[in-house]
């Protein structure tokens, strides 16, 4: 892996450290602000780094470059005092290292890269928002030597690293630092640049996801750096070589967002997609490419149905119940639906610590490509107080929740009075009967009374 | 946190009865039905990657900041343990909604918290029991309507108060909000479970 391109070319190095002397007056001028407890690697550095602001801000007067010279050689001075700079990854000067971006920038050779110091990123933490008192700088992990402005393929513009366009021999680790009048702080990034080959794929694609039947977008990803001037932008998507978006299909280009919109998506559209970005850059037109690999999801989750548990349910007092919670979730798969039971405005747990009504385990089948969740609820045994619980199957998921109440009541018993006492009723008929045919025996005229009575009405 | 009072039909308090055990105060409810517990209860969690609709993938950077980046596959995958998060979901006595906490193991545990309506992480993992009806650490899920495949998070603490993503500086940032605009896009987020 190489790591620096700079020391490997002395007349190059050369010339622009005669480019950087010249600038060098205006440019401490403007980092005075600093503080002088720079390195000396950083001083030489600095003097270079510059150097096409410098020679930018060079029109300022001659007057003012004077009172710079002073104090150019002012800090040389207090420079000299300093102890140079250890390892380049350890903590440099008064820098502190805070080790390796957790992202490796992969890209192809032939590409523009553009790598942004992760430590300006943040308003909170020592360093703060970058803003015009923080200087961010780069250098490669093997070199002390500042990346320079001024350098045709390799520059930094607003403390952003551009390699336009990349090779093979940039990779490595760069290190970036940012540092204001009384912090410093730097970062390694690993930059990789592959070659522009099919095996290099895999480590330059971005995974996209869209939904079986509707409609969705793709996103040429990672081109926020190269927005630029949105009248010179175009994007074009190809799908195997073919331009996409142009017939009036189901793809069209939605070029101001970087998009590639997909009308009901099929799983045929499933596969690698490339997007290239078209930009003016300094007056440069650039392509960015972007491997995108589509890949289909199914919206599997449907609304849960409830099978079980009834509105009520039938228990003996003192008896074991389980009822089970039941629901039916077609062809979802039962990992993304989540179910509890619960009693009142509570969790079972909290009402019941003791264990004496409990969830049962989860048990998840499938009938005839169906499936099924079902969670129990065990009572250990039925007591008197859970006839007036309201006791809830909660079902959950991305879609939404519902909730079935089931209340337990307490069933017949199983020895009936009715049942009891039904041979003693017919006794006790019985008897009456045969007293009444003697009473009827013995006074016939009464009945002959009443039916007297009777008629006469 | 455990109510002693209950409403009774006359709108009248009635104190339920109380004993101290072994210096802890146990309330005793004639009802049981009328006492009520503030809790959230952990369940399983499940393996998943959160991307903005930017399609930029959700991590825990060096400092333990959540921010968004655009990752090939493969560097997310080579990030694993910055780029996975455990999405708890938590039983909710008020079935208000999916109740979830996301956590990351990257040197440690980290839960997400929105804390005085700032996203951080807290150097803990997710409770197995919440005893409150709101916390800095629960939001709840729900998939955008007509949008199944999209997720919005409410903060169980700041209601009407969203996670969203936030440009600044070229940076995107995981931050809480509140959602005032119908269609707003940067509240929603795809949640891809692995296996």
């Amino acid at each position: 892996m190489h790591s620096s391109w700079l020391p490997r070319e002395p007349h190059r190095e050369l010339h622009t450290l005669v480019k950087a002397r010249s600038a060098c007056l205006c440019d401490f001028w403007r980092k005075s602000s600093k503080g002088a407890q720079e390195t000396r690697r950083h001083r030489r550095v600095n003097r270079m780094q510059p150097v096409g602001r410098a020679i930018s801000s060079a029109r300022s007067s001659q007057r003012l470059c004077a009172a710079a010279l002073t104090l150019c050689t002012l800090m040389t001075a207090v420079s000299a005092f300093t102890a140079p700079p250890e390892g380049h990854s350890g903590a440099t000067g008064n820098c502190s290292f805070r080790g390796k971006f957790l992202k490796q920038e992969f890209r192809q050779e032939g590409e523009p890269v553009v790598l942004r110091c992760p430590l300006a990123y943040f308003g909170s933490g020592p360093i703060g928002s970058p803003g015009p008192h923080q200087l961010v700088t780069w250098r490669g992990n093997s070199s002390s030597q500042l990346i320079a402005m001024g350098e045709p393929r390799v520059r930094v513009k607003d403390g952003v690293l551009w390699i336009v366009p990349a090779l093979r021999n940039d990779s490595g680790t760069y290190i970036c630092s940012v540092r204001d009048a009384s912090h410093c702080e730097e970062i390694a990034m690993e930059l990789q640049i592959l070659e522009d080959a099919e095996a290099s794929l895999p480590l330059v694609t971005y995974a996209q996801t869209l939904t079986l039947g509707t409609d969705g977008m793709l996103v040429c990803a990672d081109t926020l750096d190269f927005s630029g001037d949105k009248d010179s932008m175009h994007v074009r998507w190809y799908r195997r070589s073919v331009l996409l978006g142009g017939d009036g299909g189901r793809f069209h280009n939605v070029e101001e967002q970087k998009r590639l919109l997909v009308v009901n998506v099929s799983v045929e559209d499933e596969g690698p997609y490339t997007c290239v970005l078209t930009f003016v850059h300094e007056g440069r037109r650039l392509n960015v490419t972007r491997h995108i690999s589509l890949i289909i999801r199914e919206v599997t989750d449907t609304v849960p149905v409830v099978i079980s548990p009834l509105d009520t349910i039938s228990a003996s007092l003192g008896s074991r119940l389980t009822i089970p919670c039941t629901v039916s979730l077609g062809a979802s798969p039962p990992e993304s639906t989540m179910l509890w039971w619960g009693v009142n405005m509570t969790l079972l747990e909290n009402l019941y610590p003791e264990g004496r009504v409990t969830e049962g385990p989860r048990r998840e089948y499938s009938v005839n490509g169906e499936n099924f969740i079902e969670v129990p609820l065990n009572f250990n045994p039925v007591l008197r107080e859970d006839l007036n619980m309201d006791f809830k199957c909660n079902i959950f998921n991305s879609l939404g929740f519902q909730t079935l109440h089931t209340t337990v009541k307490e069933a017949p018993a199983t020895f009936s009075w009715g049942v009891a006492l039904a041979p003693l009723s017919l006794v006790l008929l019985a008897l009456g009967g045969l007293c009444l045919h003697r009473h009827w025996k013995r006074r016939p005229g009464k009945t002959y009374r009443l039916t007297t009575l009777k008629t006469g009405l | 946190m455990k109510m002693a009072v209950s409403i009774s039909e006359d709108d009248c308090i009635n104190f339920v009865k109380m004993r101290f055990i072994d210096s802890i105060l146990y309330f005793i409810p004639e009802n049981y039905g009328v006492l009520e517990s503030d809790h959230f209860g952990k369940l399983v969690p499940k393996l998943s990657i959160i991307r903005n609709l930017e399609n930029q993938v959700l991590f825990i950077d060096r400092e333990k900041r959540p921010v968004f980046e655009a990752m090939p596959d493969s560097d997310c995958a080579a990030n694993a343990s910055s780029t996975t998060f455990n999405i708890y979901v938590y039983k909710d006595r008020c079935a208000r909604g999916m109740a979830v906490a996301f956590s990351v193991t990257c040197n440690g545990n980290h839960t997400l918290s929105c804390k005085d309506k700032n996203i951080s992480f807290k150097e803990i993992s997710p409770p197995d029991n919440i005893n409150d009806t709101k916390s800095d650490m629960i939001f709840f899920q729900r998939s955008v309507p007509g949008h199944d495949d999209k997720m919005q998070f409410e903060s169980s603490l700041y209601e009407g108060y969203f996670l969203a993503c936030q440009e600044e500086k070229k940076i995107y940032k995981l931050i809480l909000k509140k959602k005032d605009e119908y269609g707003d896009k940067s509240v929603m987020f795809t949640v891809q479970n692995k296996g």
